[in-house]
Protein backbone atom coordinates (compact mmCIF):
# COMPACT_ATOMS: atom_id res chain seq x y z
CA UNK A 1 0.00 0.00 0.00
CA UNK A 2 1.15 3.56 -0.50
CA UNK A 3 2.53 5.68 2.32
CA UNK A 4 -0.26 7.89 3.62
CA UNK A 5 -1.17 10.80 5.80
CA UNK A 6 -3.28 9.87 8.84
CA UNK A 7 -5.60 12.36 10.45
CA UNK A 8 -6.98 11.25 13.81
CA UNK A 9 -10.06 13.23 14.77
CA UNK A 10 -10.15 13.60 18.54
CA UNK A 11 -13.61 12.97 19.95
CA UNK A 12 -15.46 15.40 22.14
CA UNK A 13 -18.78 13.55 22.23
CA UNK A 14 -18.76 10.36 20.17
CA UNK A 15 -22.49 9.74 20.35
CA UNK A 16 -23.35 13.27 19.37
CA UNK A 17 -20.97 13.26 16.40
CA UNK A 18 -21.45 9.74 15.07
CA UNK A 19 -25.13 9.01 15.56
CA UNK A 20 -27.55 10.49 13.03
CA UNK A 21 -30.41 10.69 15.52
CA UNK A 22 -30.96 10.61 19.29
CA UNK A 23 -32.38 7.52 20.93
CA UNK A 24 -33.36 6.35 24.39
CA UNK A 25 -29.89 4.86 25.00
CA UNK A 26 -28.03 7.72 23.36
CA UNK A 27 -29.94 10.94 24.00
CA UNK A 28 -27.08 13.17 22.80
CA UNK A 29 -27.06 11.47 19.37
CA UNK A 30 -28.15 13.39 16.31
CA UNK A 31 -25.10 15.41 15.32
CA UNK A 32 -23.85 13.15 12.52
CA UNK A 33 -25.04 15.49 9.80
CA UNK A 34 -23.18 18.44 11.28
CA UNK A 35 -20.08 16.38 11.95
CA UNK A 36 -20.09 15.13 8.36
CA UNK A 37 -20.41 18.68 7.10
CA UNK A 38 -17.51 19.69 9.32
CA UNK A 39 -15.36 16.93 7.82
CA UNK A 40 -16.42 17.62 4.23
CA UNK A 41 -16.45 21.40 4.23
CA UNK A 42 -13.83 22.30 6.81
CA UNK A 43 -11.49 19.48 7.80
CA UNK A 44 -10.80 17.96 4.38
CA UNK A 45 -10.41 21.42 2.88
CA UNK A 46 -7.96 22.35 5.61
CA UNK A 47 -5.91 19.15 5.29
CA UNK A 48 -5.84 19.32 1.49
CA UNK A 49 -4.65 22.90 1.48
CA UNK A 50 -2.07 22.43 4.24
CA UNK A 51 -0.46 19.09 3.39
CA UNK A 52 0.66 17.25 0.27
CA UNK A 53 -2.53 15.22 0.13
CA UNK A 54 -3.72 13.46 -3.02
CA UNK A 55 -7.43 13.38 -3.76
CA UNK A 56 -7.76 9.82 -2.46
CA UNK A 57 -9.47 9.60 0.93
CA UNK A 58 -10.36 6.71 3.25
CA UNK A 59 -12.46 6.76 6.41
CA UNK A 60 -12.07 4.28 9.26
CA UNK A 61 -14.71 4.01 11.97
CA UNK A 62 -15.24 1.62 14.86
CA UNK A 63 -18.62 0.81 16.44
CA UNK A 64 -20.71 4.01 16.29
CA UNK A 65 -17.89 5.38 14.12
CA UNK A 66 -18.54 2.52 11.69
CA UNK A 67 -22.19 3.50 11.48
CA UNK A 68 -21.04 7.06 10.81
CA UNK A 69 -18.82 5.85 7.95
CA UNK A 70 -21.85 4.21 6.31
CA UNK A 71 -23.84 7.38 6.96
CA UNK A 72 -21.06 9.32 5.19
CA UNK A 73 -21.24 6.98 2.20
CA UNK A 74 -24.97 7.48 1.84
CA UNK A 75 -25.09 11.22 2.53
CA UNK A 76 -21.86 12.52 0.99
CA UNK A 77 -20.78 9.77 -1.39
CA UNK A 78 -18.23 12.01 -3.06
CA UNK A 79 -16.18 12.54 0.08
CA UNK A 80 -14.36 9.21 0.53
CA UNK A 81 -13.06 6.55 -1.84
CA UNK A 82 -12.83 3.74 0.68
CA UNK A 83 -14.47 2.77 3.96
CA UNK A 84 -13.30 0.49 6.76
CA UNK A 85 -16.16 -0.22 9.18
CA UNK A 86 -15.16 -2.12 12.33
CA UNK A 87 -18.10 -3.69 14.18
CA UNK A 88 -20.35 -0.90 12.91
CA UNK A 89 -23.44 -0.23 15.06
CA UNK A 90 -25.86 -0.86 12.22
CA UNK A 91 -28.47 -2.07 14.73
CA UNK A 92 -28.99 1.53 15.80
CA UNK A 93 -32.57 2.76 15.79
CA UNK A 94 -33.97 -0.52 14.52
CA UNK A 95 -31.63 -0.62 11.50
CA UNK A 96 -33.12 2.59 10.21
CA UNK A 97 -29.87 3.56 8.47
CA UNK A 98 -29.57 0.18 6.78
CA UNK A 99 -33.10 0.66 5.48
CA UNK A 100 -31.98 3.70 3.53
CA UNK A 101 -29.42 1.63 1.62
CA UNK A 102 -31.62 0.21 -1.20
CA UNK A 103 -32.68 3.71 -2.30
CA UNK A 104 -29.07 4.81 -2.21
CA UNK A 105 -27.94 1.88 -4.35
CA UNK A 106 -30.76 2.60 -6.84
CA UNK A 107 -29.85 6.22 -7.23
CA UNK A 108 -26.06 5.69 -7.31
CA UNK A 109 -25.54 2.87 -9.76
CA UNK A 110 -22.27 4.29 -11.05
CA UNK A 111 -20.37 4.79 -7.79
CA UNK A 112 -16.82 3.46 -7.53
CA UNK A 113 -16.04 2.66 -3.88
CA UNK A 114 -14.28 0.14 -1.71
CA UNK A 115 -15.92 -1.00 1.49
CA UNK A 116 -14.54 -3.35 4.12
CA UNK A 117 -16.70 -4.56 7.00
CA UNK A 118 -15.70 -6.61 10.00
CA UNK A 119 -17.65 -8.24 12.78
CA UNK A 120 -16.36 -9.52 16.13
CA UNK A 121 -17.90 -12.15 18.39
CA UNK A 122 -20.81 -9.74 18.99
CA UNK A 123 -24.20 -10.97 17.94
CA UNK A 124 -24.36 -9.43 14.50
CA UNK A 125 -24.39 -5.69 15.23
CA UNK A 126 -27.05 -5.51 12.53
CA UNK A 127 -24.47 -6.31 9.89
CA UNK A 128 -26.19 -9.33 8.35
CA UNK A 129 -29.15 -7.50 6.74
CA UNK A 130 -26.61 -5.05 5.29
CA UNK A 131 -24.46 -7.90 3.90
CA UNK A 132 -27.62 -9.31 2.38
CA UNK A 133 -28.32 -6.02 0.62
CA UNK A 134 -24.73 -5.80 -0.63
CA UNK A 135 -24.98 -9.34 -1.96
CA UNK A 136 -28.22 -8.71 -3.80
CA UNK A 137 -28.09 -5.17 -4.98
CA UNK A 138 -24.70 -3.49 -4.55
CA UNK A 139 -23.74 -1.40 -7.60
CA UNK A 140 -21.04 -3.06 -9.73
CA UNK A 141 -18.50 -0.41 -8.80
CA UNK A 142 -18.95 -0.97 -5.07
CA UNK A 143 -16.13 -3.36 -4.30
CA UNK A 144 -16.80 -4.82 -0.84
CA UNK A 145 -15.61 -7.52 1.50
CA UNK A 146 -16.56 -8.75 4.94
CA UNK A 147 -14.75 -10.80 7.59
CA UNK A 148 -16.31 -12.28 10.69
CA UNK A 149 -13.62 -12.51 13.39
CA UNK A 150 -15.18 -15.02 15.74
CA UNK A 151 -12.14 -15.00 18.04
CA UNK A 152 -11.91 -11.22 18.43
CA UNK A 153 -13.96 -9.03 20.73
CA UNK A 154 -15.61 -5.68 20.04
CA UNK A 155 -12.52 -3.98 21.45
CA UNK A 156 -9.79 -6.19 20.02
CA UNK A 157 -10.83 -6.61 16.40
CA UNK A 158 -9.61 -3.21 15.22
CA UNK A 159 -6.08 -4.45 14.67
CA UNK A 160 -6.97 -7.22 12.24
CA UNK A 161 -9.76 -5.24 10.58
CA UNK A 162 -7.56 -2.31 9.62
CA UNK A 163 -4.85 -4.66 8.40
CA UNK A 164 -7.29 -6.73 6.29
CA UNK A 165 -9.15 -3.61 5.18
CA UNK A 166 -6.02 -2.03 3.73
CA UNK A 167 -5.09 -5.36 2.16
CA UNK A 168 -8.44 -5.40 0.41
CA UNK A 169 -8.42 -1.73 -0.59
CA UNK A 170 -4.89 -1.87 -2.00
CA UNK A 171 -5.06 -5.37 -3.43
CA UNK A 172 -4.20 -4.21 -6.94
CA UNK A 173 -1.98 -1.35 -5.89
CA UNK A 174 1.50 -1.24 -7.41
CA UNK A 175 4.14 1.32 -6.55
CA UNK A 176 4.62 3.84 -9.32
CA UNK A 177 8.02 3.71 -10.92
CA UNK A 178 9.85 6.97 -10.34
CA UNK A 179 6.98 7.97 -8.12
CA UNK A 180 8.86 11.10 -7.11
CA UNK A 181 8.65 12.41 -10.62
CA UNK A 182 4.99 11.81 -11.25
CA UNK B 1 23.39 2.04 31.53
CA UNK B 2 20.33 3.92 30.33
CA UNK B 3 21.47 6.13 27.55
CA UNK B 4 18.73 8.22 26.10
CA UNK B 5 15.05 8.17 25.34
CA UNK B 6 13.53 6.98 22.13
CA UNK B 7 10.82 9.30 21.08
CA UNK B 8 8.60 8.60 18.14
CA UNK B 9 7.03 11.60 16.56
CA UNK B 10 3.74 10.37 15.25
CA UNK B 11 1.91 13.00 13.33
CA UNK B 12 0.64 16.47 13.71
CA UNK B 13 -2.98 16.69 14.73
CA UNK B 14 -4.46 20.11 14.54
CA UNK B 15 -7.60 21.58 15.97
CA UNK B 16 -7.06 25.11 14.81
CA UNK B 17 -4.43 27.25 13.18
CA UNK B 18 -3.07 28.17 16.58
CA UNK B 19 -1.82 24.70 17.34
CA UNK B 20 -0.55 24.09 13.82
CA UNK B 21 2.28 21.63 13.65
CA UNK B 22 2.41 20.91 17.35
CA UNK B 23 4.46 17.70 17.64
CA UNK B 24 3.15 14.67 19.44
CA UNK B 25 5.84 12.95 21.46
CA UNK B 26 5.02 9.52 22.75
CA UNK B 27 7.62 7.72 24.77
CA UNK B 28 7.72 4.06 23.84
CA UNK B 29 10.92 3.12 25.62
CA UNK B 30 14.61 3.81 25.99
CA UNK B 31 17.97 2.53 24.85
CA UNK B 32 20.40 0.52 26.91
CA UNK B 33 23.40 -1.67 26.19
CA UNK B 34 25.27 -4.59 27.65
CA UNK B 35 28.99 -5.31 27.39
CA UNK B 36 28.95 -8.99 26.60
CA UNK B 37 31.97 -11.03 27.66
CA UNK B 38 30.56 -14.04 25.87
CA UNK B 39 30.27 -12.23 22.53
CA UNK B 40 33.22 -9.88 23.05
CA UNK B 41 31.13 -6.93 21.99
CA UNK B 42 28.70 -4.38 23.30
CA UNK B 43 25.07 -5.22 22.48
CA UNK B 44 22.43 -2.57 22.13
CA UNK B 45 18.99 -3.22 23.48
CA UNK B 46 15.74 -1.25 23.44
CA UNK B 47 13.41 -1.56 26.41
CA UNK B 48 9.69 -0.87 26.69
CA UNK B 49 8.13 -0.72 30.15
CA UNK B 50 4.37 -0.89 30.77
CA UNK B 51 2.62 2.46 31.03
CA UNK B 52 1.96 2.17 34.76
CA UNK B 53 5.35 0.60 35.55
CA UNK B 54 6.62 3.35 37.84
CA UNK B 55 3.38 3.65 39.81
CA UNK B 56 2.70 -0.01 40.37
CA UNK B 57 4.04 -2.71 42.68
CA UNK B 58 3.39 -5.30 40.02
CA UNK B 59 5.93 -7.55 38.37
CA UNK B 60 5.65 -8.15 34.65
CA UNK B 61 6.33 -10.90 32.13
CA UNK B 62 9.20 -10.13 29.76
CA UNK B 63 9.14 -10.71 26.04
CA UNK B 64 12.49 -10.80 24.26
CA UNK B 65 12.23 -9.77 20.60
CA UNK B 66 15.03 -10.50 18.20
CA UNK B 67 15.92 -8.26 15.23
CA UNK B 68 15.16 -5.28 17.44
CA UNK B 69 14.87 -1.79 15.98
CA UNK B 70 12.58 1.20 16.51
CA UNK B 71 10.16 0.12 13.74
CA UNK B 72 9.65 -3.27 15.36
CA UNK B 73 9.35 -1.51 18.70
CA UNK B 74 6.56 0.79 17.51
CA UNK B 75 4.68 -2.14 15.95
CA UNK B 76 5.10 -4.32 19.05
CA UNK B 77 4.05 -1.65 21.51
CA UNK B 78 0.96 -0.82 19.39
CA UNK B 79 -0.08 -4.47 19.37
CA UNK B 80 0.44 -4.87 23.11
CA UNK B 81 -1.48 -1.65 23.77
CA UNK B 82 -4.35 -2.97 21.67
CA UNK B 83 -4.40 -6.32 23.46
CA UNK B 84 -4.12 -4.87 26.96
CA UNK B 85 -6.73 -2.21 26.33
CA UNK B 86 -9.99 -2.67 28.20
CA UNK B 87 -10.17 -6.44 28.43
CA UNK B 88 -6.58 -7.44 29.16
CA UNK B 89 -6.49 -10.16 26.53
CA UNK B 90 -2.80 -10.18 27.38
CA UNK B 91 -1.24 -8.69 30.53
CA UNK B 92 0.97 -5.61 30.53
CA UNK B 93 4.53 -6.69 29.85
CA UNK B 94 8.12 -5.55 29.54
CA UNK B 95 9.60 -5.87 26.06
CA UNK B 96 13.33 -6.17 25.43
CA UNK B 97 14.43 -5.70 21.82
CA UNK B 98 17.90 -6.98 20.92
CA UNK B 99 19.51 -5.09 18.06
CA UNK B 100 21.57 -7.01 15.53
CA UNK B 101 25.26 -6.65 14.91
CA UNK B 102 25.88 -9.69 12.68
CA UNK B 103 22.47 -11.22 12.19
CA UNK B 104 23.34 -14.37 10.23
CA UNK B 105 26.22 -15.21 12.58
CA UNK B 106 24.01 -14.91 15.67
CA UNK B 107 20.92 -16.67 14.34
CA UNK B 108 22.46 -19.70 12.62
CA UNK B 109 23.52 -22.66 14.72
CA UNK B 110 25.08 -24.68 11.87
CA UNK B 111 26.95 -24.13 8.61
CA UNK B 112 24.67 -23.42 5.67
CA UNK B 113 25.27 -22.52 2.07
CA UNK B 114 24.02 -18.96 2.54
CA UNK B 115 26.40 -17.81 5.25
CA UNK B 116 30.14 -18.25 4.86
CA UNK B 117 31.16 -17.24 8.40
CA UNK B 118 31.18 -19.38 11.51
CA UNK B 119 27.70 -19.97 12.93
CA UNK B 120 27.34 -18.35 16.35
CA UNK B 121 23.82 -19.13 17.59
CA UNK B 122 25.17 -21.11 20.53
CA UNK B 123 27.17 -18.14 21.84
CA UNK B 124 24.29 -15.74 21.15
CA UNK B 125 21.90 -17.96 23.11
CA UNK B 126 24.46 -18.13 25.93
CA UNK B 127 24.62 -14.35 25.91
CA UNK B 128 20.84 -14.14 26.22
CA UNK B 129 20.62 -16.79 28.95
CA UNK B 130 23.68 -15.87 31.02
CA UNK B 131 24.05 -12.14 30.54
CA UNK B 132 20.92 -10.48 29.17
CA UNK B 133 18.20 -12.26 31.16
CA UNK B 134 20.05 -11.92 34.51
CA UNK B 135 20.64 -8.23 33.77
CA UNK B 136 16.97 -7.59 32.97
CA UNK B 137 15.70 -9.58 35.95
CA UNK B 138 18.08 -7.82 38.33
CA UNK B 139 17.14 -4.33 37.17
CA UNK B 140 13.42 -4.58 36.47
CA UNK B 141 10.29 -5.86 38.18
CA UNK B 142 9.90 -9.13 36.31
CA UNK B 143 7.93 -12.30 36.84
CA UNK B 144 9.60 -15.52 35.79
CA UNK B 145 7.43 -15.69 32.68
CA UNK B 146 9.76 -15.20 29.71
CA UNK B 147 8.84 -15.24 26.05
CA UNK B 148 11.18 -15.34 23.06
CA UNK B 149 10.02 -14.10 19.66
CA UNK B 150 11.84 -14.16 16.34
CA UNK B 151 10.95 -13.85 12.67
CA UNK B 152 12.47 -15.43 9.60
CA UNK B 153 16.14 -16.13 10.40
CA UNK B 154 15.62 -15.15 14.04
CA UNK B 155 12.57 -17.43 14.02
CA UNK B 156 14.96 -20.25 13.18
CA UNK B 157 17.01 -19.15 16.18
CA UNK B 158 13.83 -19.20 18.29
CA UNK B 159 13.26 -22.86 17.38
CA UNK B 160 16.93 -23.53 18.08
CA UNK B 161 16.45 -22.03 21.56
CA UNK B 162 13.35 -24.19 22.11
CA UNK B 163 15.43 -27.26 21.23
CA UNK B 164 18.58 -26.48 23.18
CA UNK B 165 17.48 -24.22 26.07
CA UNK B 166 13.84 -25.15 26.68
CA UNK B 167 14.09 -23.98 30.27
CA UNK B 168 15.19 -20.44 29.40
CA UNK B 169 11.74 -19.36 28.20
CA UNK B 170 8.17 -20.33 28.95
CA UNK B 171 6.99 -19.54 25.43
CA UNK B 172 8.47 -19.36 21.96
CA UNK B 173 6.94 -17.43 19.04
CA UNK B 174 8.54 -17.99 15.62
CA UNK B 175 7.13 -16.19 12.56
CA UNK B 176 7.92 -17.33 9.00
CA UNK B 177 10.33 -20.17 9.55
CA UNK B 178 11.76 -23.16 7.77
CA UNK B 179 15.02 -25.06 7.91
CA UNK B 180 16.82 -23.79 4.80
CA UNK B 181 19.83 -25.99 4.12
CA UNK B 182 19.73 -27.26 7.71
CA UNK B 183 16.74 -29.58 7.86
CA UNK B 184 18.85 -32.58 8.72
CA UNK B 185 20.67 -30.67 11.48
CA UNK B 186 17.39 -29.63 13.06
CA UNK B 187 16.04 -33.16 12.76
CA UNK B 188 19.06 -34.37 14.72
CA UNK B 189 18.75 -31.56 17.26
CA UNK B 190 15.05 -32.32 17.77
CA UNK B 191 15.63 -36.03 18.20
CA UNK B 192 18.26 -35.39 20.84
CA UNK B 193 16.26 -32.68 22.59
CA UNK B 194 12.99 -34.60 22.80
CA UNK B 195 14.71 -37.53 24.53
CA UNK B 196 15.42 -35.26 27.51
CA UNK B 197 12.98 -34.53 30.33
CA UNK B 198 13.13 -30.76 29.95
CA UNK B 199 9.75 -30.30 28.31
CA UNK B 200 6.98 -29.47 30.70
CA UNK B 201 4.40 -26.82 29.90
CA UNK B 202 6.23 -24.69 27.33
CA UNK B 203 4.16 -23.00 24.65
CA UNK B 204 5.30 -22.84 21.04
CA UNK B 205 3.60 -20.83 18.34
CA UNK B 206 4.93 -20.95 14.78
CA UNK B 207 3.51 -19.21 11.69
CA UNK B 208 4.06 -19.12 7.96
CA UNK B 209 2.38 -17.26 5.11
CA UNK B 210 1.47 -19.64 2.30
CA UNK B 211 2.20 -17.00 -0.35
CA UNK B 212 5.70 -16.35 0.92
CA UNK B 213 7.88 -15.19 -1.98
CA UNK B 214 10.95 -16.79 -0.41
CA UNK B 215 9.13 -20.13 -0.27
CA UNK B 216 7.53 -20.41 -3.74
CA UNK B 217 7.38 -24.23 -3.74
CA UNK B 218 6.20 -24.56 -0.12
CA UNK B 219 9.32 -26.40 0.95
CA UNK B 220 9.88 -24.38 4.13
CA UNK B 221 6.22 -24.75 5.07
CA UNK B 222 6.48 -28.51 4.58
CA UNK B 223 9.57 -28.64 6.81
CA UNK B 224 7.66 -26.95 9.62
CA UNK B 225 4.61 -29.16 9.05
CA UNK B 226 6.92 -32.20 9.44
CA UNK B 227 8.55 -30.64 12.49
CA UNK B 228 5.09 -30.04 13.98
CA UNK B 229 4.17 -33.70 13.49
CA UNK B 230 7.40 -34.72 15.15
CA UNK B 231 6.78 -32.43 18.15
CA UNK B 232 3.28 -33.87 18.56
CA UNK B 233 4.49 -37.46 18.39
CA UNK B 234 7.45 -36.97 20.70
CA UNK B 235 6.17 -34.42 23.22
CA UNK B 236 2.39 -34.79 23.03
CA UNK B 237 0.76 -32.97 25.92
CA UNK B 238 4.03 -32.00 27.54
CA UNK B 239 3.98 -28.79 25.50
CA UNK B 240 1.26 -26.57 24.05
CA UNK B 241 1.97 -26.34 20.37
CA UNK B 242 0.44 -24.49 17.43
CA UNK B 243 1.52 -24.16 13.82
CA UNK B 244 -0.66 -21.53 12.14
CA UNK B 245 -0.52 -20.72 8.43
CA UNK B 246 -2.02 -17.68 6.71
CA UNK B 247 -3.32 -18.59 3.30
CA UNK B 248 -2.93 -15.23 1.59
CA UNK B 249 0.03 -13.80 3.49
CA UNK B 250 3.62 -13.34 2.42
CA UNK B 251 6.81 -13.33 4.46
CA UNK B 252 6.29 -12.69 8.20
CA UNK B 253 2.48 -12.32 8.20
CA UNK B 254 1.57 -9.12 10.03
CA UNK B 255 -0.92 -10.76 12.47
CA UNK B 256 1.67 -13.40 13.55
CA UNK B 257 2.83 -11.60 16.65
CA UNK B 258 -0.71 -10.55 17.59
CA UNK B 259 -2.00 -14.12 17.26
CA UNK B 260 1.11 -15.44 19.00
CA UNK B 261 0.57 -13.25 22.06
CA UNK B 262 -3.08 -14.28 22.23
CA UNK B 263 -2.05 -17.93 22.04
CA UNK B 264 0.61 -17.60 24.72
CA UNK B 265 -1.76 -15.79 27.09
CA UNK B 266 -4.75 -17.93 26.19
CA UNK B 267 -5.86 -18.01 29.85
CA UNK B 268 -6.61 -14.28 29.69
CA UNK B 269 -9.07 -14.69 26.82
CA UNK B 270 -12.71 -14.80 27.87
CA UNK B 271 -14.21 -17.90 26.38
Amino acid sequence: MPPMIIVGIVSTDREKDYLPSPSKECPTGGGADKFLNFIGSELVTYIDSTYQASSERCIIGHSAGGLFAIYALVNQPGLFDSYICIDPSLWYEDQSYVKKIPDFFNSHKDIKKKLFLSLSNEKGMGIFPFIDLLDKSAPVGLNWDYIHYKNETHNSLGFKSICAGFEMIYKDWKPLENSNEK
Amino acid sequence: MRNYFIVIILLCLVKSGLTYGQDINIKIGFRDSIKSEILHESRKILIHLPNDYNNSNKSYPVIYRLDGDTDLMLETVSIINRLTYFEEIVPEMIVVFIENTDRARDMLPVKTNFYSGNPGAKEFLNFIGNELIPYIEKNYKTTNNRILCGKSLSGLFTIYAFLTKPKSFNSYIACSVGFPDCEYDFKELSQKAFETDQYNGQKIFITNGLKDPIDPDGKLHQQIADFSDFVKVKLGNKVTYCYLTYENAGHVPFPSFYDGLKYVFDTNVKK
